[in-house]
């Protein structure tokens, strides 16, 4: 139905984004195009909307819908196609809603007066459909609830061709399910062809049929998905694929060489809240409710929990960004000020945090090296060539290139960012350092390498970890213990490899349950495609 | 997927032939008021004669290069002679305003109770600026010193509100929040991380400020409150000669094409620069 070409776009400079790339897409067949960042799997999921970036430019090959060449056709009927027969939803779906339309009107307006009805496509993803919803405006609902409305608004049309591209990134675990629910059944009912764009390889062994490798705008593997993921031949599917975190994968148990005499950091009851809006409109959120734990050194503690259980407020009440209503923190047995300004150097340099977000952590005026320096100075008060030689051994201790830390945040890679990052919270020689979901953004090969460049951190410093997490497997793989958080309480904490086997909260179950594992989802439908066949053999 | 950054440099690099005419416009626009600005500031040492010299009949029109006006003078000399506070007055009245503007801007992004600030300049800015310009010139006459006051005063409530908003998202940034986490002081975090940043989308509303204040400084001379004679601006040359206007008629035309000169590049040319850095 949909025939890529030899799609060859080239972005500025003439850098390469895709070189010759040609795949088929059919119906009721999902293709799966995975790779790392900067693979081009983006751009060719936009080229089958017969768009290219502002920026970019097709050089070479063509896209043919039914045949027609997308990039030949005139600019009303490459429209009317994109609205009747395509549906794309993109990395944040929540950020395709138009802010000034009421729930209703943005899904009447993909609906085209196609069969299924307002009510019943907000039936199908699970949300009221009564005028507590219709009637709202995007900004007045959860976000979860925001992005499925965006999901209905995707199957309104009734698309021919689906294009997801990330889409369970951002995404908590229930409503994953619902999605992946959603499209499969897209696919059977409508036969829609779909083109699954991820780096959550167990969801791609899921979903997918087949399946593309692209690495560096080129395709260095094709097959059916079993094959590819299972048994991959190119050198580097093999490392994307191993890199790939698994829940079902049984970890060395790991117990931290940690004294456990006095814990560096208590955690003691602590209770925060914060208020959103003003006015009549003020609502007070409570993010933690008599939160305790300890941390010992050399320790790793994950906390984790899907988005808005209160994760990040905790980190934010640990550095003193955000005073708690109730509780207290100590610090080697000492309590500290809730406020940031009443600690002295030594406090605030003892707990530092690696932030979710490292571009934006780094004025974008200055270098990033100069930012370590700046942390360098500040928290451990060395100037001259003391300080810069401090730099040189951060950097190194990072592994991050010299001249690298000479350019500015934005022109880094996301995990070279990050590694700036994790060397400017190191600057203050901190007993604890606070993770703060800094793997999100990073494709799977990157996010090993920076898990592995904390762990290597760790043996040689024994620093104590919180490791703030939504990816369970990840931290499955070097956390010594694990905290779940549900709606700002911590409903359960022990250690790692007790918790994979015996979770005690339901939530622990849940989130269990929904942590990807691709051995386990391949293992499944190895299962599911024998038994078909020995039904048809007998 | 392409990173933030990646996109931002290739949406930068654009397609390039567009790239270049754009460019090509804008120097010469800047070519334009750069010639035009250098006029204005060193217009009366060129001038054929002096600003008060009676020359020939009132609305000559065969006398010079534009004639005379209704007094006899040489209109471009007078025009060589007029430009100075038309361009000086707005350059200093909207730098100071940007940098008022910019402190009490700061102030309130950075106060979590910013209404006495903005409440105050709400006031001001319902105010039109010819009106405030006139109440003061009641007040102090019709000097240079009180125009540009009233140029201040006109802008202030604009420039602040711009600046909070500028401000705003900088001082709740995460870098600010990593400096303040190491123990950075206030007035650290303002000199490093706060004013480089802010500096660029404040020079560029300063921009748009500036045809603001010279349509200002232009509206008083029409109106009569120019500088007093014989000395001269532009505005005021419009209104002293449009009697004439049948007699001859580059009396009026000139000056009023100096200001179309001067306002037109500036105006593309900032809001060039706003666009870029709102990008």
């Amino acid at each position: 139905m949909i025939e890529v070409n030899d799609l060859e776009v080239r972005g500025s400079l003439n850098a390469q984004i895709l070189d010759g790339v040609s795949v088929s897409l059919e119906p009721g067949k999902t293709l799966a195009a995975v790779g790392g960042s900067g693979a081009g799997k983006t751009t060719l999921g936009l080229a089958l909307l017969g768009f290219v970036r502002p920026g970019m430019r097709r050089v070479d090959g063509e896209v043919r819908f039914d045949g027609r060449d997308m990039f030949e056709l005139p600019e009303s009927e490459l429209r009317r196609l994109r609205r009747e027969s395509i549906a794309y939803l993109p990395q944040n779906p929540a950020s395709t809603l138009t802010p000034t339309m009421r729930v209703e009107a943005l899904i009447e307006e993909r609906r085209l007066g196609r069969s299924q009805d307002t009510e019943k496509l907000l039936e199908l993803v699970q949300l009221p459909s009564d005028s507590s919803v219709r009637r709202r405006f995007p900004h007045q609902l959860s976000i979860g609830q925001q992005q499925r409305v965006a999901m209905a608004r995707a199957i309104a049309n009734e698309p021919r061709l689906l294009i997801l591209d990330e889409p369970t990134s951002s995404i908590d675990p229930t409503t994953q399910r619902l999605m992946l629910s959603l499209v499969e059944r897209l696919r059977d009912e409508r036969g829609a062809a779909t083109l699954l764009i991820s780096h959550d390889l167990a969801s791609v062994a899921r979903m997918a049929d087949d399946v593309v490798v692209l690495s560096h705008g080129e395709i260095v593997e094709r097959g059916s998905a079993l094959r590819v993921l299972h048994s991959p031949v190119d050198s580097y599917s093999k490392a994307l694929i191993s890199a790939s975190p698994d829940i079902a994968v049984d970890q060395p148990s790991l117990a931290p060489d940690a004294d456990e005499s006095a814990p560096v950091l208590e955690v003691r009851g602590v209770s925060a809240e914060f208020n959103l809006g003003r006015g009549r409109g003020r609502r007070t959120i409570r993010a933690a409710q008599d939160v305790s734990f300890d941390l010992a050194a050399g320790e790793t503690l994950a906390l984790i929990g899907r988005s808005g259980s209160g994760k990040s407020t905790i980190a934010r009440v640990l550095v003193g960004l955000h005073p708690p209503g109730a509780g207290e923190v100590l610090l080697n047995g000492l309590k500290v000020s809730p406020h940031l300004r009443r600690r002295d150097r030594n406090q605030r340099a003892a707990i530092q945090l690696v932030p979710q977000n490292p571009e934006e952590s780094f004025n974008p005026r200055r270098s990033v090296g100069d930012g370590i320096l700046r942390s360098i100075r500040q928290a451990r008060g060395l100037s001259g060539s003391a300080a810069t030689d401090r730099l040189a051994l951060l950097l190194a201790q990072v592994q991050l290139d010299p001249a690298l830390a000479r350019r500015r945040p934005h022109e880094l890679s996301g995990g070279e960012q990050q590694r700036a990052a994790i060397a400017r919270a190191l600057a203050a020689e901190p007993q604890v350092l606070i993770c703060d979901e800094i793997t999100t953004a990073l494709d799977t090969i990157v996010q090993g390498q920076i898990v592995d460049l904390l762990q290597q951190i760790q043996r040689d410093t024994r620093i104590s970890m919180l490791f703030i997490t939504h990816d369970l497997a990840l931290a499955h793989e070097f956390a010594h213990r694990v905290g779940v958080l549900n709606g700002g309480k911590l409903v359960e904490i022990g250690p790692m490899s007790e918790f994979v086997r015996n979770p005690q909260a339901a939530e622990s179950q849940e989130l269990l349950d929904a942590a990807p594992s691709l051995s386990r989802t391949l293992a499944a439908r190895r299962q599911a495609t024998g038994e078909t066949r020995a039904i048809a053999a007998s | 997927m392409t990173s933030v950054a990646g996109r931002e440099v290739l949406a930068a690099a654009g397609s390039r032939t567009r790239q270049a005419r754009l460019s090509l416009i804008a120097a010469a626009l800047l070519v334009l008021l750069l010639a035009v600005l250098f006029m204005a500031v060193f217009g009366p040492m060129i001038s054929p004669y002096d600003r008060g010299e009676v020359v020939s009949l009132p609305f000559a029109a065969d006398v010079g290069v534009f004639g005379t006006d209704h007094l006899g003078r040489d209109v471009l000399s007078r025009i060589l002679h007029g430009g100075r506070p038309i361009v000086i007055i707005p350059v200093v009245a909207t730098m100071l305003a940007t940098l008022i503007g910019g402190v009490l801007g700061v102030a309130a992004a950075a106060l979590r109770r910013d209404d006495v600030i903005m409440r105050v300049m709400d006031v001001f800015a319902v105010i039109p600026s010819i009106l405030i310009a006139l109440v003061l010139f009641h007040r102090f006459g019709a000097q240079h010193w009180v125009l540009a006051l009233a140029v201040i005063i006109a802008s202030i409530p604009f420039t602040t509100r711009y600046a909070r908003a500028a401000a705003f998202p900088i001082i709740h940034s995460a870098y600010v929040e990593q400096a303040r986490m190491i123990g950075e002081s206030a007035p650290i975090i303002l000199i490093r991380d706060v004013v480089p940043n802010l500096a660029r989308p404040l020079l560029a509303d300063a921009g748009l400020r500036f045809i603001g204040a010279i349509y200002l400084v232009a509206a008083a001379g029409f109106l009569g409150f120019g500088p007093p004679p014989p000395s001269t601006d532009w505005g005021s040359m419009i209104s002293e000669n449009i009697g004439g206007a049948g007699l001859n008629p580059w009396a009026t035309i000139a000056p009023s094409l100096m200001v179309l000169l001067l306002t037109i590049p500036t105006n593309l040319l900032a809001d060039r620069f706003a666009r870029q850095v709102a990008r």
